[in-house]
């Protein structure tokens, strides 16, 4: 029985989703550990902090983005689910790594430079604009491969 | 020029007015205060005596922070993030009378209590501890200890050592007795009772064993159950003194108003006080200088005039090096985005305002991330007002107007690119098919069925920026009449990135053809021929010349980084795609099975709304510093800060 490229596919989506998804748990445990720290000096930071905490939480959903534009793609949403070569299964699932993996380490990444953020907030909270700018420079990255996965996956013909 | 022209004035007058003046100039709230730079202070600074007004402003929000922690009506979650502020008249306000002694004297007096309580009430709570290791004594505590002939102690030991140790006692002499009690666990409670001869032996034994006589934390009456009724007695007075003092101290609530007024009375006061070092003294005079708006001073001098003519005033313009403060002037649609500018730090004096050559940009940028008619509409609605309901002061509001704003960029944007959250309204029931064909003929573009050309579009409003800082950046250079980089530097780069344009541009357009080489060529030419000027040998003209186009790799580094305005603006309709798609899946099963749909639906969205604005004004934000601000703008000015009243309650009417 020939291999169904459905797997590769699912395979593709499921990547996307969970590493995307660790790399912002990560991120997110970081970025909230320190925060949690901070605000036992100054529980009136929450929204700050809050905020700060909530930056490196993209990623997860770009990972989700993905495998869910791999599940439409596929049909599985409503609709008749399209066949799928094997070739064109191990296609989607290339796609979909550009975002699984700069996801996952992006998000560990953007979660260490929040927490970082959150310190500086601690001691010159006038500075929350500047603060939530440095995260950002981080999750560009994770935003270009989102772009790459999205490109990719629009490439391949069904 | 969005930047206030600033005149710098002196007033010189009469020392007999000097607090005269300086009431009339804290009403006025158009100068500040500063010391002309290299002036010095000869001898000792004048003495001033701000103890007395720090201590009583510490006084005063020692109360504040009493009646925050004691009052019984909590104010809302909203009202503690934004509170409304107290509108008072200036009469008011100025009269402030309060006088916070009995009511601080009273708070102080109230805590202590408070604090002298929760001390007994949780010595007590330890004592009801300890006793219940004794609970079934029936032995009255007060008779351990000693007698003429005798002394009696209590042991508490494991249950398995009391045999132990009472035949290590019956091998020493038989002058004692002991009883034996259940305690917790697995020890007993033994009351044991020895004659004076017998005390050295009884010692010697119970070092063997390794025990030791408790020791009571105090003298106790009755047995352990007696005295631990009577605590609790006692705490439950306690309990209802402490009640009744909370009840007290809640009264105090309804000092808040005069807390407030009194506290910003002060804190004006401290201004004030803290003002007057920066004054200059004669014997005879006073000199008051600092920094006016050129608009104000009209107004300064009329306001002074009512005082009388012991005064004179001297303005000048600034003079180039010092450092001027800054005050932000644009119009009412571009200062809602002042705020950006803000973050990033303000122009110095003599640079320019960023604020109204980013403002569009920003608005665009930030509908594009968002993109979503609903979204769009949600923020605007929110952004604008809120801020009314709210009553918050200034900066806020204008922060809100800026998201309000965004919302309508979005709205426009989701038009364009039919995403009215995702694609629900594409499965409106039939009824509404009206509403869904209606919204199919605004959509210009769908970026998830053609995802390219709103990715191009994006690049070229980067690459709009990007010429548009470049050009800023020759008016710039050419204000400051340094023509040779204006025109080589900031022109030739300008004219290469527009050439480069022309020549991917007339692959498509067969009208740009003639043109698009020569340009392309001849504006490349340009740039060999004048990048490598600095140097002094002719070889290395050219060759640092050729080197610099490769400076092109970094335009198109900023040009590529604008790819997230599509990016972002697709990630935002699909997961309200996603959100839909689950909302129906959860739908369709039976009973609750539509409610439990909606929810899932309504959370993703709210979730997706808020992470996505986020998104949206961080990045917008960052593309304005990094690619933008790289170009043109240098920072370093300080904000005008005109000496006023300092209040952080009340609203001065």
């Amino acid at each position: 029985m020939l291999l169904d490229g459905l797997v590769f596919a699912l395979l593709g989506s499921a990547l996307a989703i969970g590493l995307a998804g660790i790399g912002s748990a990560v991120g997110v445990g970081i970025a909230g550990q320190v925060g949690a720290g901070v605000m036992t000096e100054d529980p009136g930071k929450f929204g700050q902090v809050l905020l700060l905490q909530a930056l490196p939480g993209t990623q997860g959903i770009y990972g989700l983005l993905a495998g869910f534009w791999v599940l439409i793609k596929l049909g599985l949403f409503g609709g008749t689910p399209v066949p799928v070569t094997v070739a064109q299964g191990m296609q989607i699932m290339f796609a979909c790594l550009p975002i699984a993996i700069v996801g996952l380490l992006s998000g560990i990444a953007q979660g260490k430079t929040a927490a970082a953020s959150i310190g500086l907030i601690a001691r010159r909270p006038e500075e929350t604009g500047k603060a939530i700018i440095l995260p950002a420079m981080v999750e560009t990255y994770a935003v270009l491969s989102l772009l790459a996965t999205i490109l990719l996956l629009n490439s391949i013909k069904l | 020029m969005p930047i206030s022209s600033m005149q710098r004035v002196s007033i010189v007058a009469h020392r007999r007015k000097e607090a005269e003046i300086l009431a009339l100039l804290q009403d006025l709230g158009v100068l500040e205060i500063a010391v002309e730079e290299g002036f010095a202070f000869e001898g000792e600074k004048p003495p001033v005596a701000t103890e007395e007004v720090e201590r009583t402003l510490s006084e005063i929000r020692y109360c504040l922070d009493f009646l925050e922690r004691y009052r019984r009506d909590k104010p809302s979650f909203l009202e503690s993030f934004f509170p409304k502020p107290l509108e008072v008249t200036k009469e008011e306000f100025l009269q402030c009378c309060f006088n916070h002694s009995p009511v601080y004297r009273a708070c102080a007096s109230l805590e202590e209590q408070l604090n002298g309580i929760r001390t007994t009430l949780n010595r007590l709570m330890a004592h009801l501890e300890f006793l219940s290791r004794f609970e079934h004594l029936p032995i009255p505590l007060e008779n351990l200890g000693e007698t003429r002939y005798t002394r009696s102690i209590l042991l508490e030991i494991p249950l398995e050592k009391k045999a132990h140790l009472e035949s290590k006692l019956r091998e020493r002499g038989l002058l004692w007795f002991c009883e034996t009690f259940p305690s917790r666990g697995r020890n007993v409670v033994v009351f044991l009772v020895a004659h004076r001869d017998f005390l050295p032996h009884l010692e010697e034994v119970l070092q063997e064993i390794g025990a030791t006589p408790v020791v009571l934390p105090q003298a106790f009456e009755g047995t352990p159950k007696e005295a631990s009724e009577r605590i609790r007695v006692r705490m439950e007075e306690l309990a209802r003194e402490r009640e009744k003092l909370l009840e007290k101290a809640a009264l105090y609530a309804r000092f808040e108003r005069d807390l407030k007024l009194a506290h910003d009375y002060y804190a004006s006061l401290l201004e004030r006080r803290r003002k007057e070092q920066e004054i200059l003294h004669t014997r005879e005079t006073v000199v008051i200088s600092g920094w006016v708006r050129a608009e104000d001073m009209e107004k300064l001098e009329q306001s002074l005039k009512a005082l009388g003519n012991e005064w004179v005033l001297f303005a000048r313009d600034p003079q180039p090096g010092e450092s001027v403060p800054i005050d932000l002037r644009n119009g009412s649609w571009t200062k809602n985005f002042e705020v950006l500018t803000r973050l990033y730090g303000l122009p110095n004096y003599w640079e320019l305002d960023p604020t109204p050559f980013l403002a569009p940009f920003f608005f665009l940028f930030f509908g594009i991330c968002l993109g979503d008619v609903i979204y769009g509409l949600i923020l605007a609605l929110l952004g604008f007002l809120a801020p009314g309901f709210l009553k918050v002061p200034d900066g806020t509001r204008r922060f809100f107007h800026m998201l309000g704003w965004g919302g309508v960029a979005s709205i426009l944007v989701g038009m364009g690119t039919g995403s009215w959250l995702g694609d629900t309204f594409d499965h409106l029931p039939k009824a509404l098919s009206a509403v869904t064909s209606f919204k199919r003929s605004l959509t210009v573009i769908d970026p998830i069925t053609n995802p390219l050309p709103m990715l191009i579009f994006s690049l070229l409003l980067g690459l709009v920026q990007v010429l548009v800082g470049l050009f800023v950046s020759f008016v710039k250079e050419w204000r400051r009449r340094n023509y040779a980089s204006a025109i080589m530097d900031q022109l030739g780069w300008f004219a290469f990135l527009l050439a480069i344009v022309v020549y991917i541009g007339s692959t498509q357009f067969a009208l740009l053809k003639p043109f698009a080489l020569p340009f392309l060529v001849g504006t490349a030419l340009f740039l060999v021929a004048t990048q490598g000027r600095q140097k002094k040998n002719p070889v290395m003209k050219v060759l640092s010349g050729i080197l610099s186009l490769y400076g092109v790799i970094s335009y198109l580094g900023d040009v590529l980084s604008y790819s997230r305005l599509f990016a972002l603006g697709l990630s935002s309709s699909i997961i309200a795609i996603l959100a839909r798609t689950l909302g129906v899946l959860f739908g369709s099963s039976p009973y609750i099975g539509w409610l439990i749909g909606l929810l899932v639906a309504l959370l993703f969205n709210v979730f997706n709304l808020v992470m996505s604005s986020l998104g949206a004004f961080v990045h917008s934000a960052r593309l304005q510093y990094v690619e933008f601000f790289t170009k043109f703008y240098e920072n370093g000015g300080k904000e005008f800060q005109p000496f006023s009243y300092r209040t952080k309650y009340v609203k001065v009417q």
